[in-house]
């Protein structure tokens, strides 16, 4: 009877994966540099035997990985009850600034949805640029309207180049403090007809991620 | 004890021809994306909704890598995808000049990834809410399911 009960209990384990996570959501504010993080998230399985059936990070990711391994180095992806382990990943950090969540997701045997860990990072925006966007209404009084620039860096950035692509958005740079603020004042020729324009900036920044940035001008017709 | 492992044993055997029968007469599980209001997180919206809407009244955008976009994104759609390879600036670029439309901006921008732990979508949701929506008069959502929720109604393949 012991062997039935044990049996029963055993199938129904199966059924069900019980890898409880210390967190899953980690928080990292990264340096502007970063190109790359690391996160890890460990693991200790309870109530039931576990076992991993996928793993991946969609495409943001370089690596991810079960730890620890198997003795033969392979992935261990059944775990017993008791065990504990911890998922790793590392991934790439693109273009973005300011806070941007990647995932890695563990789809377990038995259970419809899959685990989703998530690592939640910030990077600063060293050359900040307010608003992003200037616009005008179509038929709006073409006053000057202007972006406002601040760097949130330990050393100035310079701004150093830039271009406009619309003959009807003329604009002017205004150095406040160089390498530290500056405004960009735009007045269009006419805002009788819909147009839109870009702003693009150089600076000095040796970090690739905030050397570029551009701004729009827009002139739309008024939302009712 | 006999019995009793027999009877286990037979319970386990009842089940599984039953679980058989009805693969066999139902089909395979139905692992369609379901949406309802109370799985939503903030900013999300379900497909049925937004297939109520007026189609010149949104704006698709993908937000998965571009050889997967071109392979299988919907029609319509731009790509803006914090992908590595990618100039993020000429996306922008390209995003704007889309939701302009010639200065009758799009009053909604729909963003999709993948199904699940895309956090692709959120951001890009974030970064345009923080930069063009206001300003351009436009609201922000991340698609329910993302992909296969448009896959599952026929919407891409």
């Amino acid at each position: 009877m012991k062997f039935a009960i044990v049996l029963l209990f055993g199938l129904s384990s199966l059924m069900n994966a019980e890898m409880v996570f210390k967190t899953k959501l980690v928080e990292i504010t990264a340096k502007p540099d970063v190109t790359e993080i690391t996160a890890e998230f460990p693991f200790e399985v309870k109530g039931s035997v576990a076992e991993i059936i996928e793993y991946e990070a969609p495409w943001t990711c370089l690596t991810a990985r079960v730890e620890p391994l198997n003795p033969d180095r392979s992935t261990k992806l059944r775990w017993d009850i008791g065990e504990n382990g911890r998922i790793f990943g590392r991934f790439k950090m693109g273009n973005f600034k300011g806070t941007v969540d990647k995932a890695i997701v563990l789809k377990m045997k038995g259970v419809d949805k899959p685990i989703q860990l998530v690592v939640r990072v910030t990077i600063p925006i060293l050359f900040e640029i307010q608003p992003s966007t200037l616009k005008w209404e179509i038929g709006e009084t073409p006053k000057e309207k202007t972006f406002k620039i601040k760097v949130n860096h330990n050393q100035p950035i310079k701004l150093i180049e830039n271009s406009g692509t619309s003959s009807n958005f003329p604009y002017e740079v205004k150095t406040i403090k160089e390498g530290w603020e500056y405004e960009i004042k735009v007045k269009p020729s006419s805002t009788e007809k819909p147009g839109m324009g870009m702003i693009r900036l150089k600076t000095d920044c040796a970090i690739k991620r905030h050397e570029r940035h551009q701004v729009f001008v827009v002139v739309k017709k008024e939302r009712k | 004890m006999k019995m009793f492992l027999m009877g286990a044993f037979g319970i386990v055997a009842l089940a599984s021809l039953g679980a058989l029968g009805t693969w066999q007469i139902v089909g395979p599980p139905d692992r369609s994306i379901t949406c309802s209001e109370d799985l939503l997180e903030d900013g999300q919206i379900c497909l049925s909704e937004v297939q109520g809407w007026d189609n010149q009244s949104y704006l698709w955008v993908d937000a998965r890598p571009r050889n997967i976009w071109e392979n299988n994104g919907i029609e319509g759609s731009i790509l803006l995808t914090d992908d590595d390879a990618e100039d993020f600036l000429a996306l922008e670029e390209a995003f704007m000049q889309a939701v302009y439309r010639e200065g009758d901006p799009f009053l909604r921008v729909l963003i999709y990834c993948n199904e699940e732990g895309c956090g692709s979508s959120k951001a890009i949701a974030a970064l345009l809410k923080e930069k063009f929506a206001e300003m351009m008069g436009f609201d922000v959502y991340v698609l329910y399911g993302g992909w296969k929720a448009l896959a599952d109604a026929g919407l891409v393949n």
